[in-house]
């Protein structure tokens, strides 16, 4: 009894005073102290793996409104209403500056001779979080930046927006002193190589990558602050830095096993075809890059034979096998890919000629239910394996963020501009689609973008020199002196295919490609045309932060709440205030 | 209603061992009588009261001092029941040598008494109607025997009934087989027989010898003993809060797997919502509301003292499926905090506790077997329309004249789809479009048409009508369990096993449970030391929860209203015996769900649960009124999951996969406590209670996945995965709570009772990694009980009890959420990839501090005529403040939610119950019982410049659309979205407020657009409902029993995704109208509207309530695309629009299908209030009566037939959707996943022996 009485009051005694609650509540499934490094990898293979929304939201968007696609049976009126946005904003905060800003802090708390070691990871910490920043607030304006991603640490939940002029400010001087660290001799420095899977450490190739950056903000500028534009160029002519080869580019190659990002098809909203303008000017030229932008229809030989054996069903009108023949290239089985074997759809939802089109999908079908419309290549775009046309899929999926054409198109604009002398803008513009076709090429033989349609298997077909050279000597190609800028803005146009957020900023900034134009034409979608949206609101932060929120929307002229096209059209962002309209060129 | 009967025998089979004999002294109230009787007035025993004469002359004395005063005049000795008599009225003697009688007599009449004398001793009591101010006289030394035997009204004996020759102190007490023996006077004598919980009888003994008493039970003394909290049996008047109990065979005669769904309707205040989960899944039930913003506002589960965790769950259920309830013997639901403050934090919403039965001392050797088998079927769905068969909405045919469909049919849905050319004949045909996903039944009526099937065979257009329902098969309930009990004279067992098998209505959607429960007690040291031991281990084995993706599918994205389901659901496989979808062999290449007959036929999940729960106590009698109890327990629940599934892909390989998981979690509690008794004095007495414990839980898992398919065709073994399987593991989160703590309960006068209890946490949950933090809390309660008419004087067969508490309960937060850190991110594509990131993107605000709800209660309970009809009614108003919530700050922070102490929810709210026996007479009895329970949770303060708070869901999810917020000022459970329309707002200021059309051109139809207005969050109803309830009626006919319980709940708002969808397409008796000129719709001949085709008839034409937007252009065209007229329409609504001739109707199944879908459509059309009455439960039940049983070895018997969830009687959802919720998540408002209904029939057997 008197055992039990000691027992009890023991127990009341050790209840009080449990010693070890804290390694109770250390969660053993987490650690505090990650190598930093791996971190930057995580930040690295985000910047390319959360592409899925972005490619089913926002990206299927500016592909219609590039005109890089078209709608299924003509484009809809409401295609130019804005969609949920995908991850870009919000993964920016909370997956990429998060992790930076951590990585900072966590360097900042070491003690000194190691913050030195770790000091060129601070510099590529910038050199991402600038090139996003550029992606985010192209579109979105006004964000914070100075104050964000702060809260983990600081407890900052009520960022201020930074402006765009700010915003550049702050980015070009980051920029710049992450050059000067990555340029500074240091013996003990963090070895990237293995980490940074981008450019495994290769210190002179992120500086390359930062004059790329800083080409893109001084394009952004043009229209604003050309004094500023100019200085930008020369300071990144006289570093002399600048993509060469493949090896420089911008390039996000994660694995060989890494297939895209898998997520739901673009054709969510009613199927996406080929658009005509880029099918008609690509087979004009026979662009090497047609057959991988797009797919062919199943207007082969076996489906000819079949319709013309069938006494109802007729060749439809859109495949002009008398006229549209000329040879676009020929496959690996000696086979003559036709012209009629790429078929654009009409962007004019008014088309008189929309009722010939049969939009029918149907990979497998031989005969008259074949498909008759060019389809948009999905796994060039979303993910190798996607299953379309039955594929083997084993491809490794690339993304190329910044490329070595877009900056070598970059600098012919600037030279044709004036605003570097002293360079041949030809030779920079010719080298551009040289290095347009083989990087796309690249992307096609990781990517292994073989298909198959209407029962015939197709292997990826290279896309060689010999092509190139040929598609260079084309009078829409070749300079003559007359429409040389228009013809710089074209390539770069279809050079910006696969980061079509880029492409439509393209079309912003320059007007380009023009209504009407005899090189490639963006067509009217309706009469009178659709208003497009030229930015998206940033969303609504909450309770927390919505003073600052309608403050930058008050600074920026922006209704907060509308999202109509027209509004989204008529109400600019501050770099976008003194562009020229959609399609009106310059 | 409370039903306590074995409990109470239990008990009293406690007292009648311990040979306290007049146990009614402790029990009943105390029977006070004044000195044995002085010697000096012996020879008044022998006169009768005329004889007896006094001298007395006082005024205004109270009562007792005048019994005091007559009893030292006249040796006499007074017996009264304290409670009962008016001791402190004030009364006056005037007697100047006067009869004993008179004055009697007098003060009969001032203090309204009766008086009965027997020898020596006058019996007090109060004066009925039907008493008059009347003094009986036994005088009468002789005695003899007298026996007998008390049943109760079942028959059953009643043992330890005090037996009690009136007016003495003579009394006995009845055995275990009820049988008593007791000393008479020869004539005139009177038995009194009480005992807990049944009415007082008093019984003429006359001339018999042999005396058998029926005793009824008393629904109005209070005195029944309830179970509270750490499982401590009080008097239901001491108690200050209100209780519900819940009698264990209630339960178990309900047979469902989870035992939630049996509390269904049983009690006020407790609110249970079913969800579409399947055979297992878990219901969500709350009690008195929402106490916290989190995900998880469930009780938890308490059985013999092992906590539960009632955990959010989806298709798998939780673990509260493992128990059993035949071992049930009451189910105790705590409510208030008052009623849980010393359970501690895991209390915070509520208690369901449950004390599982046990053996009784003494008795020998009991057997109880019963068998309980019935069936499960699905008596309904939702309205379906059988008039139309499957096809695309108008605008959606393609154009293509190769189908065979002339030019122009795009918008003719009145036309099949698609022709084929059978012997120069076009014939319809389904064998033309490979995606499965072709449920839309828009297409032509059902009127026998001859048409080609999806596998080229020919068929007949004819309507499905039971297509849905005849997808489930009958389900299978079996129950069999078999008990043995007993005890000797220190030492009880009972030895339990139940077998339990629920085959679902879903395909292979089945349950098996076997359980085993031991339990025993022993008094190894007689009088000072008790040990005693329960175990129940169960081992369940369960397969195949139906996932609501894939019953959404069989409702409305699955098959249109023409889908022959016995052909395609025997008719799924290819040719290699795989799916056929997405392109299999020819003649399978377009048959229609086969990869969800697939998955429901071929491929596998199951799941075994093993739920082990040990319980050992020791009792200590130190000295007197000095109790030890020592107690440890354990509750080990391990779990292995296995999903097989083959592959779609063609080459049967690449997405085959196999999961293996195990997990389990390991949960002990050890705990003592002292306690104290004092009976100071009749007046007054106390206990005390000093007790802690400590608490642990902890829980890992670790499951592996085949990775990229299989090498090896349905070979479902990790082995087989084609590259090296993806494994996880971890812990689940570790946590140790220690507890002191403490009550005090004192009582005066057996009327007023007050409970005072305070108890302190040391949560591990709230300290941070570096040993810092708040984790120790205090919270204390009282709670005041207060007999009325007791205390002052009410009419006598009137019960009133009034009842007040306030208290505190302090909560933690769950382990590691103090802890953040960086995970590793696997990335299967290239494994050895060094990746790491922040665990997830909440961040910890550093002062947390412990949750804490306050309580405030009251209420009454009074009972009327006899206890035959009464009322119970509580008031509440809890607040729970410093919730610990994770906050959704804005997004450029860097983080998404920081977790941070906010809030004050306050749930206030109002149960009622009454009930009463209209009728009642020897052999029949009618029984009615309402409860009713209004409860409204509202928001008093979140976080300084915070509004709102998502409680559930995603306002700017496409598919389900709509989340539940709480705001500031506002209720909680608000229906929002992102998705709702907009208004017109334009230049015809007539037409404001009414929708904004969209117009889609190319389908020419008009709808209004739910994602026109992304950026304004729309608030719609309430999930909270008004008021829920139940009534309860019983018919008694001698052994029979007829029972019906109705369930309803009115008021709240849900979010139908089945409405919504079924609409879509096509499918719901609401998409029924306007579909060609029988239907309704408008004929018309279309001038080219849109993509109309100029001259062509059409049938379905509708006018759409809604306005252009300004500046809309309606184009007309004809066939080559030239434009005829161009209308302008902007700021007309289109009735307006159609009265003027501008425009033409619109589609009616375009514009159904437009405002009802994911991308164009609106979650408001799917927000419905879900008012409903259901059919709960209706029993007959049978006791053989004992007499009949009489010469057999049985002892008892009874039949029963239970049906349950018989049907709505009302429902308030459009079509009869069925308005089970998606899964048990707090302020989850979805309805989704076409639950069907299903009703059950069961018959049971049961013996004792």
């Amino acid at each position: 009894m008197k055992k039990s009485i000691i027992i009890l009051l023991g127990l009341m005694v050790f209840v009080g005073c449990d010693s070890n609650y804290d390694e109770i509540n250390t969660d053993p499934n987490v650690i505090n102290n990650p190598p930093l490094e791996a971190v930057f990898t995580y930040v690295e293979k985000r910047l390319g793996d959360y592409k899925g929304s972005e490619w089913y939201w926002d990206n299927h968007q500016f592909m219609l409104w590039a005109q890089y696609v078209s709608g299924d049976d003509g484009n809809a009126n409401d295609i130019n209403n804005l969609q949920p946005r995908g991850g870009k904003y919000s993964v920016y905060y909370t997956d990429i500056l998060s992790h930076l800003v951590e990585i900072r802090k966590q360097i900042d708390m070491l003690p000194d001779n190691d913050r030195v070691y770790y000091k060129k990871l601070i510099a590529l910490t910038y050199i991402l979080q600038v090139y996003q920043g550029v992606r985010v607030s192209d579109l979105y304006g006004s964000i914070p930046y100075d104050e964000a991603a702060l809260g983990r640490r600081e407890g900052k939940l009520d960022p201020v927006y930074d402006t765009q002029t700010n915003l550049i400010n702050t980015w070009l001087s980051e920029l710049k002193s992450a050059i000067s660290i990555l340029d500074e001799n240091q013996e003990a420095s963090i070895d990237m190589s293995e980490a940074d899977f981008i450019y495994n450490g290769d210190w002179d190739k992120w500086v390359k990558c930062a004059n790329a950056i800083k080409l893109r903000i001084a394009l952004r500028l043009e229209n604003q602050n050309l004094d500023l534009t100019k200085s930008i160029i020369n300071e990144v002519v006289a570093d002399g830095r600048l993509f060469e080869s493949m090896d420089d580019e911008f390039t996000y190659h994660i694995s060989d096993n890494w297939r895209g990002t898998t997520g739901a098809s673009m054709d969510w909203k009613g199927r996406l075809w080929a658009s005509k303008p880029m099918v008609d000017f690509m087979k004009k030229n026979i662009d090497p890059r047609l057959r991988i932008f797009y797919e062919p229809n199943g207007y082969h030989r076996a489906t000819i034979d079949a319709i013309n054996a069938d006494p109802i069903a007729d060749i439809p009108p859109v495949i002009d096998t008398i006229n549209d023949n000329q040879v676009l290239y020929t496959t690996a089985d000696g086979e003559d890919i036709l012209g009629y074997r790429f078929i654009g759809a009409p962007v004019d939802r008014n088309d008189p000629d929309k009722n010939d089109y049969a939009y029918i999908e149907n990979p497998s079908a031989v005969g008259a239910n074949a498909t008759q419309i060019s389809k948009f290549n999905q796994r060039l775009l979303l993910n190798v394996s996607k299953n379309y046309g039955d594929g083997t899929g084993l491809g490794a999926f690339v993304d190329v963020f910044i490329s070595e054409a877009e900056v070598d198109f970059m600098i012919a604009e600037f030279i044709l501009k004036g605003y570097i002398t002293g360079e041949d803008a030809e030779e920079w513009y010719n080298n551009g689609i040289r290095a347009s076709i083989r990087t796309f090429n690249f992307i096609g033989e990781k990517g292994m973008l073989d298909f198959k349609i209407s029962g015939v298997s197709y292997p990826y077909l290279p896309l060689s020199p010999a092509e190139t050279d040929a598609y260079l000597t084309k009078p829409d190609i070749q300079f003559d002196g007359a429409n040389d800028l228009e013809k710089v803005y074209v390539q770069q146009h279809i050079n910006l295919y696969r980061t079509p957020d880029e492409g439509w900023i393209l079309s912003l900034r320059t007007g380009y490609p023009k209504f009407g134009s005899t090189i490639l034409a963006r067509g009217y979608v309706d009469s009178p045309d659709l208003k497009f949206p030229r930015r998206m609101p940033t969303p609504d932060p909450g309770d927390l932060n919505r003073a600052n929120w309608n403050a930058a929307n008050q600074e920026q002229g922006l209704s907060e709440l509308d999202e109509t096209p027209e509004t989204l059209n008529s109400q600019r962002l501050w770099w976008d205030l003194n562009n020229p309209t959609i399609g009106e060129g310059n | 209603m409370k039903n306590n009967r074995l409990l109470k025998r239990l008990l009293l089979m406690t007292i009648f061992t311990s040979q306290l004999f007049i146990v009614h002294i402790a029990f009943c109230g105390v029977l006070m009588s004044s000195d044995i009787a002085k010697g000096q007035n012996e020879s008044n025993t022998h006169m009768s009261l005329d004889e007896i004469t006094i001298s007395l002359e006082k005024q205004n004395i109270p009562l007792k001092e005048a019994f005091d005063l007559i009893h030292n005049e006249t040796g006499l000795t007074f017996a009264y029941i304290n409670s009962k008599t008016p001791l402190n009225k004030r009364v006056s003697i005037t007697a100047n040598n006067s009869s004993l009688k008179e004055v009697l007599l007098n003060l009969s009449k001032d203090a309204n008494l009766s008086f009965r004398r027997v020898n020596n001793r006058i019996q007090v009591s109060k004066k009925t109607k039907d008493t008059e101010h009347f003094i009986e006289e036994i005088i009468n030394f002789q005695t003899r025997k007298v026996t007998g035997t008390v049943l109760d009204a079942n028959g059953q004996s009643i043992p330890g009934v005090n037996v009690i020759l009136e007016g003495t102190s003579t009394g006995s007490v009845t055995d275990l087989d009820g049988n008593y023996i007791i000393e008479v006077p020869v004539e005139g004598a009177r038995l009194m027989f009480s005992s807990i919980g049944y009415v007082n009888q008093v019984i003429n003994v006359s001339n018999n010898s042999i005396v058998d008493v029926i005793l009824q039970e008393d629904i109005t003394a209070l005195d029944e003993i309830v179970v509270t909290a750490l499982g401590i049996k009080r008097q239901e008047r001491e108690i200050g809060y209100a209780v519900s109990e819940v009698d264990g065979d209630e339960v178990a005669r309900a047979t469902v797997t989870n035992p939630i769904d049996a509390l269904q309707g049983k009690a006020p205040g407790v609110q249970i919502n079913t969800t579409s989960g399947g055979t297992f899944g878990a219901s969500r039930i709350t009690l008195r509301g929402n106490a916290t913003f989190g995900k998880n506002t469930q009780p938890i589960f308490i059985i013999d003292g092992v906590i539960m965790e009632n955990d959010i769950a989806g298709g798998w259920g939780n673990q509260i499926k493992n128990l059993n309830p035949d071992d049930f013997e009451t189910v105790s639901i705590l409510k208030g905090a008052a009623a849980t403050a010393l359970y501690g934090s895991r209390a915070l919403h509520g208690v369901v506790l449950i004390t599982t039965k046990s053996g009784k001392e003494g008795k020998g050797l009991g057997v109880t077997v019963s068998e309980t088998f019935g069936v499960r079927k699905v008596y309904r769905g939702p309205d379906f329309q059988n008039e139309f068969g499957y096809g695309p909405v108008a605008g959606m045919f393609s154009n293509d004249v190769t189908n065979g469909r002339p030019d122009g049919d795009k918008h003719d849905n009145q036309q099949f789809a698609y022709y084929e050319q059978v012997g120069g004949q076009w014939v319809p045909s389904l064998q033309h479009n490979m995606s499965e996903e072709n449920a839309a039944s828009w297409g032509p009526r059902l009127l026998g048409q001859d048409y080609i099937d999806y596998d080229g065979s020919m068929a007949t257009w004819d309507p499905q009508p039971n297509n849905y329902v005849d997808m489930f098969e009958t389900g299978n309930i079996n129950n069999f369990n078999v008990a043995v009990d007993g005890g000797g004279e220190r030492s009880t067992f009972r030895v339990s096993y139940s077998n339990f098998m629920d085959k679902g209505v879903n395909p292979r959607n089945d349950f098996y449970k076997n359980s085993i429960s031991v339990k025993g007690t022993n008094e190894l040291v007689k009088n000072v030391a008790t040990v005693g031991a329960s175990m129940l281990y169960t081992n369940a084995q369960m397969s195949n929860p139906p996932s609501w993706a894939m019953r959404g599918e069989w409702f409305h994205d699955g098959f249109p209203r023409s889908y022959n389901l016995d052909k395609w659901r025997n008719n799924y496989k290819d040719v290699d015996g795989g799916v056929p979808y997405p392109t299999g062999s020819s003649k399978y290449m377009y048959t229609k769900k086969s990869a969800t007959w697939f998955q429901v036929y071929e491929n596998w999940e199951d799941r075994i649960e093993n739920t082990l729960l040990v319980n050992a106590f020791m009792d200590f009698n130190i000295a007197k009124g000095l109790k030890a109890n020592i107690k440890a327990n354990v509750n080990q629940y391990s779990w292995r999951q296995e999903n097989k599934r083959d592959a779609t892909s063609l080459d049967r390989l690449s997405n085959a996969s196999y999961y293996l998981g195990h997990g389990q979690r390991f949960q002990t509690t050890f705990s003592g406590h002292l306690t104290y008794e004092n009976d100071i004095s009749d007046k007054f007495s106390f206990n005390v209670l000093l007790g802690a414990e400590t608490w642990t839980t902890e829980s890992s898992y670790n499951n592996a996945s085949t990775r990229r398919g299989f090498k090896v065709r349905q070979w479902y073994n990790l082995k087989n995965s084609f590259e090296s399987p993806n494994t996880y593991g971890g812990y689940g989160g570790n946590k140790v709570i220690n507890s002191v703590y403490s009550y005090l309960n004192f009582k005066f006068w057996n009327t007023l009772f007050l409970s005072v209890t305070g108890r302190n946490d040391w949560s591990s949950a709230l300290v941070y990694p570096d040993g810092t933090g708040n984790n120790s809390y205090f919270y204390p309660s009282a709670s005041l009980s207060w007999v009325v008419n007791e205390s002052i004087n009410l009419p006598e067969s009137i019960f009133a009890k009034l009842r007040l508490s306030y208290a505190m309960v302090g909560n933690d937060t769950d382990p590691y959420n103090l802890s953040t850190g960086f995970v590793t991110q696997n990335f299967n594509e290239e494994p050895t990839m060094a990746l790491y990131k922040f665990e997830n993107s909440t961040a910890v605000s550093p002062n947390l501090r412990p949750e804490i709800k306050r309580s405030f209660e009251t209420g009454f309970n009074v009972r009327f005529m006899n206890g035959r009809a009464g009322i119970d009614l509580s008031y509440y108003l809890d607040n729970t403040i410093d919730q610990i919530i994770p906050l959704s700050v804005p997004s450029e922070s860097g983080i998404s939610r920081q977790l941070i102490n906010a809030g004050n929810l306050q749930n206030q709210g109002i149960e009622i119950m009454i009930d009463g026996t209209p009728v009642q007479t020897t052999n029949f009895a009618w029984d009615l019982g309402f409860a009713f329970t209004h409860n409204r949770d509202k928001i008093i303060d979140l976080y300084p410049g915070v509004t709102e708070v998502i409680l559930y869901g995603n306002p700017s999810d496409a598919g389900a659309g709509t989340a539940t917020y709480a705001y500031v000022g506002g209720d909680y459970g608000v229906l929002s979205t992102y998705e709702g329309y907009k208004y017109y707002e334009g230049t015809n200021t007539n037409n404001h407020d009414l929708p904004v059309l969209s117009q889609r051109n190319n389908w020419s139809v008009a709808y209004m657009n739910g994602r026109q207005n992304m950026d304004s969050l729309v608030r719609g109803g309430n999930m909270q409902p008004d008021w829920y309830g139940s009534i309860n009626t019983a018919l008694r006919f001698k052994g029979f029993r007829l029972q019906a319980l109705f369930d309803m709940s009115f008021g709240g708002d849900i979010s139908s995704g089945d409405y919504r969808y079924g609409l879509h397409q096509g499918v719901l008796q609401g998409s029924v109208e306007n579909r060609d000129e029988k239907s309704g719709g408008i004929v018309w001949v279309s001038e080219g509207m849109g993509n109309n085709y100029l001259g062509k008839e059409y049938q379905d034409g509708y006018i759409p309530g809604g306005v252009f937007p300004d500046g809309t252009v309606i184009s007309f065209k004809d066939r080559d695309g030239n434009t005829l007229k161009q209308n302008d329409v902007g700021g007309m609504s289109y009735q307006q629009a159609y009265d003027n001739g501008l425009v033409e109707p619109t589609h009616y199944s375009g514009y159904m299908y437009r405002w009802t879908s994911a991308s164009t459509g609106t979650p408001i059309m799917g927000w419905h209030e879900s008012s409903w009455v259901v059919l709960r439960e209706l029993s007959l039940s049978y006791d053989f009566p004992s007499s009949l049983l009489n010469n057999t070895f049985i002892n008892s018997a009874s039949l029963s037939l239970v049906g349950r969830d018989l049907g709505f009687i009302y429902n308030s959802l459009p079509d009869h959707i069925n308005p089970a919720i998606t899964n048990n998540y707090a302020g989850n408002a979805q309805q989704y996943g076409s639950a069907p209904f299903i009703r059950s029939i069961t018959f049971g057997l049961k013996f004792t022996f």
